[in-house]
Formats: C-alpha cells, structure tokens, sequence
C-alpha cells in the first residue's frame, strides 16, 4: 500500500493533475451551492470534454466535482436552509436552526471539519480495502457479478426516491434501451428502428446530458414566485469547546455508516446521511434537542455523506459495478478512455487508481481551505440567477454532445432524452435508475448469458454460490423491507376506513 | 381520471412494454443454455408489462386521494427543445457561432424572467465560451462560421 501511495503521490502531486483537481473542487463546491445544478448535471456536461485529457487527470477533476459538491452543499444547507444536493437534505434540518440561534460559523466549522475527517478516513479505506476487495473480485464468476448487478439496480431502484414499483420500471427500462443496437453475439440489430445512427446503441453520455442537463433546465424554466432567501450573518467560525467535544464522537461515528454505505453499490451519500443522522438521533441522552440545532446533527450526516462519496469509488473502480448514477458517469469518462474498470484495474492502472486516491487527499485539504475562509465569497456567488447559468449550460453541453463524435444526430437524442426526462419527473419518475439500468443492463445480459452457459442452462447456480445468494438475499431484503410499510399503513387506512 | 399520475405513468410503461415484447418476437430466444437475442428483451420487457399493470391496478383500486399530473410547461419544453434543434441544424452547416446565436435566442425566449439587456452579454459570453474551451483550451477545429 506504501508503494502504491508513492506511486499516486508521485501522480497526484504533477502541476497538471494538482491543477485539475483544484478546478474540480471549485466547480465542486461552487455546483453544490447551486440549487438546481447538481454533480450529476456538471459531471454529464464536463465528460465529453474530458476526452482531451489524461484519464488521470479527468478522473481525479470528475472526483473532485463530485465529493466537492457535498461540501458546497452542506454550505447552502445551513445558510439558506437550502439543500444544494440531495445529500444535505438534512444537515438542513439542525444547520439552519443552528444558524438561526447565530451558530452559523459553527455549523460550517463542524460540517467542513466532519466532512475533512470523513474524507480522510474514507482515503485511507479505499487505499486499505480496495486492493483487497478487487483481489476477492477475481474470484468473482459470472453468477456473482449477475447478483451485484441485481443488487445495485434494485438498491437504487428502491432507495433514490423511495418507490417501489417506480424504481424498478425505471432501471427495466433502461435496461431495455440498454439492448439497442446490434447484439455483441449475434450481431442481430435490436430496437434500432431502422436508424443508422442506433446501430452502436445509445451513448450513454448523450443520454445523462440530456436526462440531466436539458430535462432540467426545462423544469427551472418555470414562472415562480421570486423566493426570497433570508440570509444568515456568518459572525466567528471558532467552535465552543463544548460544541467540539460534543461533535468528536457523532464525526466518527457518521465517518463509520458512512464507509459502509458507500461500498455496498446502489446505497451512498444520501442514505447514509440519513442513517448517520437517526443514529445519532437514538443514540443522544436527550433525542428532544434534534431538530432545534444540535451540533451532532449536522457532524455526523455531514462526515457520513463525504465518507460515501469517497467509498462508493471502491465498487465502481474495483468491480466495474457503479453504485449511483455519478459513478456511472464516472464509469463512462474511463471508457472514453477505453478503459473498462474491473479487479485488475489497481494491478493494471496503479498510476490512475493510487493517483486519484491519494488526489481525494488532497482535495478535501483544499475543499477546507476553500471553504471555511473563503464562505463570504461563496455567498455571494449564490446570487447569480439562473436566467444566466442555463444559457450557459444549454450551450455547454450542445457542444459537449457534438464534439463526442461530430454528428449532429446525437443531439438531437439528446434532447429526445431531455423531453422524456421531463415527463417521466412530472410523472414521479427518478430518472437515477434508468441511467444506471441503461449502464449496467449490457453487463447484467452479458454475465447472465454467461453464467447460465457455465452451468448448462441450470438457474439454481445463482444461489449455489453463496457470495451471490448473499447479493440476492439482499436485493429480496430491501424489496420486502420496502414493502412491509406499504402493508402496514394500508391496513391502518383500511381499518380507519372500516 | 387519466391524469392520475400512477394510472397515466404506469399505462405508459404497460404499452412500451407491449411494443418492446412484440419486436422482441422478431429476435431469436435460444434457450437458457445459449442465450439468443430474444432472451432478455423478452424477459425484460414482461418485466415491465407486468409492474406497468401493477401500478395501474393499484391505483385503480385506491381509494385514497390521487396525485394528478399539473400542467406540462409546454412553452419552455418547446422553446428549448427548438434552441437545442437549431443548434443541430446549424453547427455542421454553419459553424460555432450562428448556431450558439440561434440556440441562445430561443433559449432566453424561454425565459420567464427574460430581459431583453442582458441578451447581448449573454451572445458575448455563450459564443466565447465554448470557443475558448474547445478551440482555444481543446485545441479542436470547430470552424466559426462557413459562407454558403
């Protein structure tokens, strides 16, 4: 591990990569305090451009977008009571009450500090853990890596918006749309429709573009009352030492659910925010001061969505399998590079792997320098309107869109996609498992023909191997978990009703 | 009725699934043991035939109060999708800058808070943007414009 942390320093540390990174946690942080603009969008913008890069330095400045943004989004979170992205939902919930009791600068202080150790922590286990978890992916068969796939579309099926039978339609149908063009063993075409330009199925990066730039944008473009956002004054930065003895523990703690999340595909930031935050919540000798500001509650979501964010790399580098929409698109800027992620990748790329590691390092310094100083600064960024920012993004990823290939045509899908993006979210659609459906379902075909090839057409192999029933069992578990509230409260209504 | 978001959600989904499992017939299924073209598609899309009808019939038989579907923005989905048209129309015909001319236009027609003074700066800074970046920064050869 010492070598390999040597080898990234020596990677991590070139002008050029320090400068991407530096670039990637600006954007980062500056997207995270924008509502409406997300990682997701920033990355789906930025990856067609990326392909003039190394696929270090594109890595390590997509990475920084992205971890960056929880930093930037835990910032709006407390000031205007506004989550920046998904994962500070609730460092809203004590951070704006801290806020308003005047503890503003503390409650940046602890979620920029609880997101450090965090990070930190989270770059350590993926230096720890990766190497050995791609080793055990070796022994991984085409049974196992059918089961994880089931796994990670079913986790975020489930968990990204919370319903069921939403989720999982999205996620089939994007492994539907995954299917089109011409089948890799057959060389049959499928659903191309007789177009020319589907014979290679549908690029995956014109698709996130227009779900997640054009779709948008048309969803903002809606005449809304001018909301006014009442805007807390910053005074010290300094925690009490009874707030910093109050948040050690709730840090670590967060850090911990955090890390575990992040690893098993299809959960991450979001989630484990929120457990983070429950288990605090239970955890506390008085649970009433939830909600009112407690600083505990702003740490441990805080460390908890930032160690995610770090470990939900170790699946997606080590098993190829993303974990999140983000972590698909990151998939997709390694294949633009024509490298497909898999265990070998540390063995096969130490450059790229220890130099992104030891860059995530190096980033949450700078995110900290970046943010506690400079958050006056930030603040008033957060004033530019969109009317200005949406031109900029529509031409941004038109032209991202054209370059990828030169051919008009792709945007013209793309913005196909961006109506359907549009309908399906009127219609409570997340478009997060249709992406990942559509990323994964090539592989879930491929390792699915393959396992039942390997054992003569018998479906019992898919639970012979215990690592995938594991996978399976799990994938159950989180449908009938989801399932049993379901039940309940409709017995609870039917008894009302009764 | 139809505007019932699971209803009109879950019907769309029933009836792509049905077109999905019809051209899949076209494709040859093979058997567990070798997987053919037809096997998954067919899988796949039953699949989403099956929970399309769930989410109907849930809804149907609910007696709680439904969620409707509010009114579509149809103006800034039609002006956008047009600026996004135009600029794949014009970039390979007519170059970088009367494509992000004719794209920001329509763009900021969209706008409900337009103002018709910030459409220059818009211009400016929309048409340097990307040719510093890809250009300039990328070093690719996007003509800037082409005479007819």
């Amino acid at each position: 591990m010492l070598d390999g942390l040597l080898i990234g320093a020596a990677v991590a540390f070139t002008f050029q990569n320090l400068l991407y990174c530096f670039l990637g946690v600006t954007l980062g942080t500056f997207i995270g305090m924008l509502p409406g603009v997300g990682p997701l969008v920033t990355i789906a913008v930025l990856l067609p451009m990326t392909y003039g890069l190394s696929p270090e330095s594109s890595m390590i400045m997509l990475a920084g977008i992205y971890y960056g943004a929880s930093y930037g989004g835990s910032s709006t979170a407390i000031l205007v009571n506004l989550p920046g992205e998904s994962s500070s939902v609730v460092t809203c919930i004590d951070g704006y009450q801290m806020a308003r009791r005047g503890r503003a600068g503390a409650a940046l202080a602890v979620a920029a500090i609880g997101s450090f150790v965090a990070g930190c922590i989270g770059t350590l286990a993926i230096a720890l853990f990766a190497p050995s978890l791609g080793r055990a992916a070796l022994q991984f068969g085409a049974a196992e890596y059918t089961s994880i796939i089931v796994l990670a579309l079913v986790a975020t099926a489930v968990l990204s918006h919370g319903a069921l039978v939403r989720g999982l339609l999205m996620a089939l149908f994007g492994i539907l749309l995954g299917m089109i063009g011409m089948d890799l063993n057959s060389g049959v075409m499928r659903y191309t429709f007789g177009f020319t330009s589907l014979m290679d199925g549908l690029d995956f990066v014109v698709v996130a573009v227009g779900l997640f730039a054009f779709a948008e944008i048309i969803r903002e473009l809606s005449p809304k009352k001018e909301e006014n956002l009442g805007h807390v004054k910053i005074e010290s930065l300094m925690l009490t030492r009874q707030e910093a003895r109050a948040s050690v523990k709730p840090i670590l703690r967060g850090t911990g659910v955090g890390m575990f999340f992040g690893v098993i595909p299809g959960i991450g930031a979001t989630v484990s925010s929120f457990a983070a935050y429950l288990m605090e919540q239970r955890l506390a000798k008085d649970p009433s001061r939830f909600g009112k500001g407690a600083i505990e509650g702003v740490a441990a979501p805080e460390a908890a969505n930032n160690a995610a964010a770090q470990t939900s790399f170790i699946p997606t580098l080590t098993l190829g399998v993303p974990g999140s929409a983000t972590m698909a698109l990151m998939i997709g800027a390694l294949m633009i590079h024509g490298i497909t992620p898999g265990p070998n990748i540390i063995s096969e790329r130490p450059n790229l792997f220890w130099g992104l590691v030891v860059s995530m390092w190096i980033g949450n310094v700078m995110l900290v320098m970046l943010n506690l100083p400079l958050i006056r600064l930030w603040t008033s960024l957060l004033k530019v309107p969109y009317s200005w920012l949406f031109p900029m993004i529509l031409v941004l990823s038109s032209f991202g869109i054209y370059t990828l290939s030169n051919n008009p045509t792709d945007i013209l899908w793309g913005a196909t996609f961006g109506a359907f993006g549009y309908f399906m979210t009127k219609l409570n659609y997340s478009p997060a498992p249709f992406i990942l459906g559509l990323v994964l379902g090539p592989m879930l075909e491929e390792s699915f023909r393959r396992a039942l090839l390997i054992s003569h057409g018998d479906p019992a192999t898919f639970i012979q191997s215990p690592i995938s029933a594991g996978f399976l069992a799990a994938s159950c578990g989180i449908i009938i978990l989801m399932l049993v509230p379901a039940i309940r409260s409709k017995r609870a209504n039917l008894e009302s009703e009764a | 009725m139809w505007r019932d978001k699971d209803i009109l959600g879950g019907g769309v989904f029933t009836l792509m699934g049905v077109a999905a499992f019809v051209m899949a017939q076209n494709y040859n299924p093979g058997s567990a043991l070798n997987m053919g073209p037809g096997y998954m598609p067919r899988i796949v899309s039953a699949a989403i035939v099956l929970l399309g009808l769930v989410q109907v019939g849930g809804a149907l038989m609910r007696r709680t109060e439904r969620e409707l579907l509010d009114s579509i923005n149809w103006r800034a989905l039609a002006l956008v999708l047009l600026s996004i048209a135009a600029f794949a129309l014009l970039i390979r015909s007519a170059g970088v800058i009367p494509a992000v001319t004719a794209m920001i236009v329509i763009a900021w027609w969209a706008d409900p808070a337009r103002n018709l003074r910030h459409l220059p700066a818009l211009l400016v800074v929309g048409n340097l943007m990307p040719i510093l970046i890809f250009n300039v920064g990328l070093g690719m050869h996007l003509a800037l414009w082409r005479v007819f």
